[in-house]
C-alpha cells in the first residue's frame, strides 16, 4: 500500500497528473473566471431623435452596472462600423420619431443592435435595456404608482457570476478526469514496461492508493477552493462525507476498469483529455438536461460524472438536503457495484493467461 | 467459445495506438461532431419547466396565470401550493423558475395598494435560469398591462394607447449572425473545432520524432474540421454572414497553428510525455482562454496578455468576426496574422527541430 502511494509520488506522469493538475488546475480555472459579470461593456448609442426622452433614456442606461455608453455616433452607419471593429459590442438606436410615438401615446420602438459572437455581452446589453424599459413610465401615469410591483429574485447564485456557477460543475469532473488519467497512465506504463499483466491485488492496491489520495484531494477540490475564491458553499461537513463516499468509489472504480484498456503509457491523454468537454455537456450544467435528447439523457448515466456534479450542484450551490439528492448518490454507488464487478470479471477471464496471484 | 469470443474482443479494445490506427481520428472526429450537434439540436432550450405558486387562489390570479401559458422556451409545469415546495423542486432542477402571487393580491389591486409579484429564478444552472428569467420577464410585464387596462379603458384609452401608456418604451433587438440566438452555432462552432484541434496536437506529439506520419495523422484528425463545418453549414443549414472561402481559410489556419504549436512545444521539450501534457493542458485551458463563453475582455490583464498565446483564441476571433458577421476579414488581421504565426512556428526554429528529432531518445 505505502509502495503504491509512493509511485505515485516518484513517478514524474503520475505526479503531474494526480498531484500537480489537481492541486493547481482549479486554481487556474477560478482565475479566469475571478470578474464573474460583464461590468461596463462598451455601447455606442445613436440618438437620432435629440429629446430629453431619449436622453434620459441614455443616461438610465448608461447608469446600469452592465454597460457603459462609451461613444454617441451621428449615424447608425458609424456605430455599425464601430461594432465590426470591436470597439463596442451593442449599438443602441433611437430613430428620429421616436417621441411622436411616445405624445400619441402608442410605444416607442428603440432598436437594439448585439453583437452575437459573446453571449454574455448579448445578454447583459438586452437585460440591462428591458430593466430599463421596464423603470420607464410614461407622464400620464407618471403620478400614479405602478399597478403592481415586480420584483425580480436571482436564486443560489445571487451575484449571476459565471465562474461562481460553472466551478461548481467542473471540480468534481476535474477529480474524474485526473483519476482517470492518472491510473490508465500508470497501469499503462506497467503493462508497458513489460509486466503484461498486473495481479488483481496488486491492481486494487494501486486503486486503494488513489482511493486514499484522492480523499484528500476531493477536500482540497471541493472545499477549499470554492472557499478561496468565494464560490456559494451551502454544504455541511456531514453531507460532503455522505457525498464523497459514493464519489470517491464510482470514481475510483471507474478509473479502474477503463485502465485495464491501456497498454501504452501515453496513450491515455489521446483518448480521455477531450471526453472532458462532452463530460461537461451531459451533466446538464451547460445545457440543460430536460433540454437533451432522450437518447444522450440515457449515454449519460454511463458516467460517474454525471451523478456526481448534478449531486454536488444541488448540494453545494443550491443548499439542496442530502435527501434531494439521495438517488444520485445510490446511482453512484450503483456504479461502483457494476464498475468493480466488470474490472473482476474482465481480470479474472479475460486477461487471464497474464495472470499470476502472487506478486 | 463465448470466452474466447470476449477475449479477443477485450484485446481488440485495448487501446494501443498502432492497433486503433487511422481508425481514431476517423471515430474520435465523427463522433464529436455528432455528439454536439444532436445535443444541441433544438437551437435553443424547448419548454423549460418553471411553475406557479398562487396564494391568492382568486379568479384573478387564475386569468394572470392562462395569459402566462403561452410561451416557446419555458412551460409552466407545476401550481404549488406554497414557496417551500417551489423551491425545493428548485432545488433538485425539477424548475428553473416561478412565480409568486401573494396573499391578499387581488384584494390589494382592486383597492390600489400596489400589490406584488415576484419571480424567482435558478442562477446557479446558468443557460436554463437565464431563459427562465427572460419569460417571466416578460410575463411581469403583461401582467402589470393585463392589470392597468381596467382603470385606462374607463379613461376612454384604445388597446394600443394602454400598451403604450402602461410600458412606453419597446425594446427591438437585433441580433445580426445569430437572429435566433441558436446555441448550436454558439456551443458546437466552438467546441467542435477545439477538441478536434486538442486532438491534433496530441497526436501530433504523440507520433514524434516520425515527423511525416505525425503531420499525416495529425492532418487526419484536422481534416475533420472541415467535415463539421460543411455538416454544420450546408447539411444543418445554420446561418453564416461569411464566405465559404473564409471558413475554409480560418480551418486551415487552425489546423495548421495546431500543428505548428505541437511542433514548437516538442522542440522545447522534446519529451513524448512532457509535451503531450502540455498540449492536453493547453487544449482544454483553450476552451476557456478563447473567450467564447466569458470574453477575454473582462479576464484580469494577465490572462488578456496569456490569451494570444493560445491558437484557439485567434480562431474564435476570426470565426466570429469573419464567418459569423461577415466583417471584412481586415478587421481581424491581428488575429490571422498570430495564427500564420504559429503556422510557421517550427520552420523559424527548424534547425534546432531538426536536431531535436534527430537526437530524440525515448523515456518512458
Amino acid at each position: 500500500m505505502f509502495k503504491a502511494l509512493k509511485n505515485i509520488f516518484t513517478d514524474e506522469g503520475t505526479l503531474i497528473l494526480a498531484v500537480l493538475v489537481p492541486l493547481l488546475y482549479p486554481l487556474v480555472y477560478s482565475f479566469i473566471y475571478t470578474n464573474e459579470v460583464v461590468t461596463d461593456m462598451p455601447v455606442c448609442a445613436v440618438d437620432m431623435s435629440n429629446t430629453p426622452e431619449s436622453r434620459n433614456f441614455i443616461r438610465a442606461y448608461d447608469a446600469t452596472p452592465e454597460v457603459n455608453v462609451v461613444y454617441k455616433a451621428p449615424t447608425l452607419a458609424e456605430a455599425k462600423q464601430l461594432m465590426e471593429e470591436q470597439k463596442v459590442h451593442a449599438v443602441i438606436y433611437f430613430p428620429e420619431d421616436f417621441a411622436e410615438h411616445w405624445v400619441k401615446m402608442e410605444q416607442s420602438p428603440i432598436q437594439l443592435y448585439c453583437d452575437m459572437g459573446f453571449i454574455l455581452y448579448y445578454k447583459a446589453a438586452y437585460m440591462s435595456a428591458m430593466n430599463v424599459v421596464l423603470a420607464q413610465k410614461h407622464p400620464l401615469t407618471a403620478g400614479n404608482a405602478d399597478p403592481i410591483r415586480v420584483h425580480q429574485i436571482r436564486t443560489f447564485n445571487t451575484i449571476e457570476g459565471y465562474g461562481n456557477f460553472l466551478l461548481q460543475a467542473i471540480l468534481p469532473l476535474i477529480i474524474q478526469q485526473t483519476l482517470l488519467l492518472a491510473l490508465a497512465c500508470e497501469v499503462g506504463t506497467r503493462r508497458q514496461r513489460g509486466q503484461k499483466e498486473i495481479p488483481v491485488k496488486r491492481h486494487l492496491t494501486i486503486g486503494i492508493a488513489y482511493l486514499l489520495l484522492y480523499t484528500l484531494l476531493s477536500a482540497y477540490l471541493l472545499v477549499v477552493v470554492p472557499y478561496i475564491f468565494n464560490f456559494t458553499q451551502t454544504i455541511s461537513v456531514g453531507n460532503l462525507f455522505a457525498y464523497m463516499v459514493p464519489m470517491l468509489l464510482s470514481m475510483v472504480t471507474f478509473a479502474l476498469l477503463i485502465s485495464l484498456f491501456f497498454k501504452r503509457r501515453e496513450t491515455p491523454f489521446i483518448y480521455i483529455a477531450f471526453t472532458s468537454i462532452i463530460l461537461l455537456f451531459l451533466t446538464g450544467a451547460s445545457w440543460p438536461e430536460q433540454a437533451m435528447p432522450v437518447f444522450w439523457q440515457w449515454v449519460a448515466w454511463i458516467f460517474p460524472s454525471t451523478p456526481a456534479v448534478r449531486a454536488f450542484m444541488r448540494l453545494n450551490a443550491m443548499g439542496a438536503d442530502l435527501s434531494m439528492v439521495a438517488h444520485y448518490l445510490w446511482i453512484m454507488l450503483i456504479q461502483a457495484v457494476v464498475y468493480f464487478a466488470l474490472f473482476i470479471w474482465i481480470k479474472l477471464h479475460l486477461s487471464k493467461k497474464y495472470n499470476s496471484y502472487s506478486e | 467459445m463465448m470466452r474466447e469470443k470476449a477475449k479477443s474482443l477485450y484485446e481488440i479494445c485495448c487501446l494501443t495506438y498502432r492497433q486503433v490506427g487511422m481508425l481514431f481520428p476517423v471515430v474520435a472526429g465523427m463522433f464529436t461532431i455528432i455528439f454536439f450537434t444532436s445535443l444541441l439540436d433544438s437551437g435553443i432550450p424547448q419548454q423549460l419547466p418553471i411553475a406557479v405558486v398562487d396564494l391568492d387562489q382568486t379568479s384573478t390570479t387564475a386569468s394572470l396565470q392562462r395569459k402566462l401559458a403561452s410561451f416557446q422556451s419555458t412551460k409552466i409545469v407545476a401550481n404549488y401550493a406554497n414557496v417551500t415546495e417551489a423551491r425545493e423542486a428548485m432545488q433538485q432542477c425539477d424548475i428553473y423558475g416561478y412565480i409568486v402571487f401573494p396573499h391578499g393580491f387581488t384584494e390589494d389591486l382592486l383597492s390600489g395598494r400596489q400589490p406584488d409579484i415576484s419571480y424567482y429564478f435558478n442562477t446557479a444552472i446558468f443557460t436554463g435560469g437565464v431563459l427562465a428569467q427572460k419569460d417571466m420577464m416578460t410575463i411581469a410585464t403583461l401582467g402589470k398591462a393585463a392589470v392597468g387596462q381596467a382603470t385606462l379603458r374607463a379613461k376612454g384609452l384604445t388597446e394600443d394607447q394602454i400598451m403604450g401608456v402602461l410600458q412606453p418604451y419597446k425594446i427591438q433587438p437585433h441580433m445580426t449572425g445569430n437572429p435566433w440566438s441558436n446555441y448550436n452555432i454558439y456551443i458546437s462552432a466552438m467546441i467542435v473545432p477545439g477538441i478536434i484541434y486538442l486532438l491534433l496536437t496530441l497526436l501530433l506529439c504523440y507520433y514524434m520524432p516520425k515527423i511525416g506520419r505525425a503531420v499525416q495523422n495529425a492532418f487526419m484528425m484536422g481534416i475533420f474540421i472541415f467535415v463539421f463545418q460543411f455538416y454544420l453549414y450546408v447539411i444543418l443549414g445554420l446561418p453564416h454572414e461569411g464566405s465559404w472561402w473564409s471558413v475554409m481559410f480560418i480551418s486551415l489556419l487552425l489546423v495548421g497553428s495546431g500543428m505548428g504549436f505541437a511542433l514548437f512545444i516538442f522542440a522545447l521539450i522534446p519529451s513524448r510525455r512532457m509535451s503531450m501534457s502540455i498540449c492536453s493542458l493547453w487544449g482544454v485551458m483553450s476552451f476557456s482562454m478563447s473567450g467564447a463563453a466569458f470574453p477575454v475582455d473582462l479576464m484580469h490583464p494577465l490572462l488578456r496578455a496569456l490569451s494570444y498565446l493560445f491558437p484557439l483564441r485567434h480562431y474564435f476571433m476570426s470565426y466570429q468576426m469573419t464567418v459569423l458577421h461577415g466583417y471584412p476579414i481586415g478587421y481581424s488581421w491581428v488575429h490571422i496574422a498570430a495564427m500564420i504565426l504559429f503556422c510557421a512556428l517550427p520552420l523559424l526554429i527548424y534547425p534546432y527541430l531538426k536536431y531535436q528529432v534527430r537526437t530524440f531518445i525515448y523515456t518512458d
